[in-house]
């Protein structure tokens, strides 16, 4: 048995006491940073969405880019077609499943995903995944002003993603015969090095 | 080892690989076909009702780990095991070599199954533009399974 003196013991407790201060001054210190850190990232509905953070626990298994699994659902307030971003507030996919405490996550190059998105000022287009590295624009409204380069983000029109998440960067422009083109997409969201992700809640 | 326990030890083997890949790096996963390797052993060796519970139930973890509606997998994988048995039963083989044919030409029936299953149900090409996945998966699990199939020939053969 190991028996301490009450000095012992007051002298432990005022050492508790102590570290239990400095605790709560470390968490309203981190409290006020998120707070900063949320108002410098000015995101668009900053104001409209609140976030959480969940972590990826598992992959498809035929291809990792047609999606993955995600630690929290509907009682952590996830719902189907959440927006998923990752730690940078880039586009990820969106939540296509949900049950009690996971949910399942469509990633921007899965074949069944599209978004509306901006290219810049007036023209606009649809995003569609190809279960690949990169994603196609498609029905853009002045194919002729686009180039290799030019950022695209979510445009806001299709009501499920909210306006001005950077979605990517157009990598390529292929022509065909008669004149039309396929637009490639390369994702800011590096997938391969993902291991959390954001998810929207209004 | 009778071959049930063997089934189930090898998908569960493989289930429990499948996991620790994934948390390396997910973008392996692909490459290789784990699950088939019991399930093809099983079929080469016999066709009965636990051989069909256990590919079933390889197929619909399968299923759980990927986006399928439940049951693409599943049948994939019960269609795999009933042409195994079929074909198997017209060659003799017993060689590492012989193995490593078998897997190959197995997982890639496999892959002409999902594709044709998921055209079958209007589903999207899956593999997207890794057409490279074709010749690769077979290949990788070729590989491993060939030495994992002598293992189980020898602990088959003790019973």
């Amino acid at each position: 048995m190991n028996f301490k003196s009450v000095r012992e013991l007051q002298k432990e407790k005022e050492d508790l006491e102590r570290i239990n201060l400095s605790l709560k001054a470390q968490v309203f210190n981190l409290e006020n940073e998120v707070r900063k850190y949320r108002k410098l990232m000015d995101f668009p509905p900053n104001s409209e969405f609140d976030f959480l953070v969940a972590e990826i626990v598992g992959w498809d298994i035929t291809n990792p880019y047609i999606g993955l699994f995600i630690n929290k659902g509907e009682k952590e307030g996830v719902k189907i077609y959440s927006p998923v971003l990752d730690r940078w507030f880039n586009l990820v996919g969106r939540v296509l499943r949900v049950s009690g405490d996971s949910a399942e996550v469509i990633l921007l190059t899965n074949a069944d995903f599209s978004a509306s998105v901006k290219l810049k000022d007036g023209v606009y287009g649809i995003l569609s995944g190809e279960n690949s590295p990169l994603c196609t624009l498609n029905y853009i409204t002045d194919p002729s002003s686009v180039n290799p380069g030019m950022e695209v983000s979510t445009s806001g029109l299709d009501r499920i993603f909210p306006r001005g998440i950077k979605v990517g960067k157009i990598e390529k422009v292929v022509s065909h015969n008669g004149g039309l083109k396929t637009f490639y997409l390369k994702p800011y969201t590096d997938l391969k090095s993902i291991d959390f992700v954001i998810v929207l809640k209004k | 080892m009778s071959l049930k326990l063997i089934g189930i030890l090898g998908v569960l083997f493989a289930f429990i690989m499948n996991y620790f890949i994934s948390q390396i790096n997910p973008f392996l996963l692909p490459f290789v076909n784990l699950y088939s390797i019991p399930i093809i052993f099983i079929g080469m060796k016999q066709f009965r009702p636990s051989s069909i519970i256990i590919s079933a139930t390889a197929g619909i973890l399968e299923d759980i780990s990927s986006f399928f509606p439940i049951g693409v997998n599943a049948l994939k994988k019960l269609i795999l095991l009933f042409l195994v048995n079929r074909f198997s039963n017209f060659v003799s083989i017993s060689s590492f070599f012989g193995y490593m044919v078998l897997i190959l030409c197995s997982v890639f029936l496999e892959i002409v199954l999902l594709f044709l299953i998921t055209g079958f149900f209007g589903l999207k090409n899956p593999f997207g533009e890794f057409y490279e996945l074709i010749l690769f998966q077979p290949l990788l699990t070729a590989i491993i399974g060939a030495p994992i199939f002598i293992a189980f020939s020898r602990i088959y053969r003790k019973k």
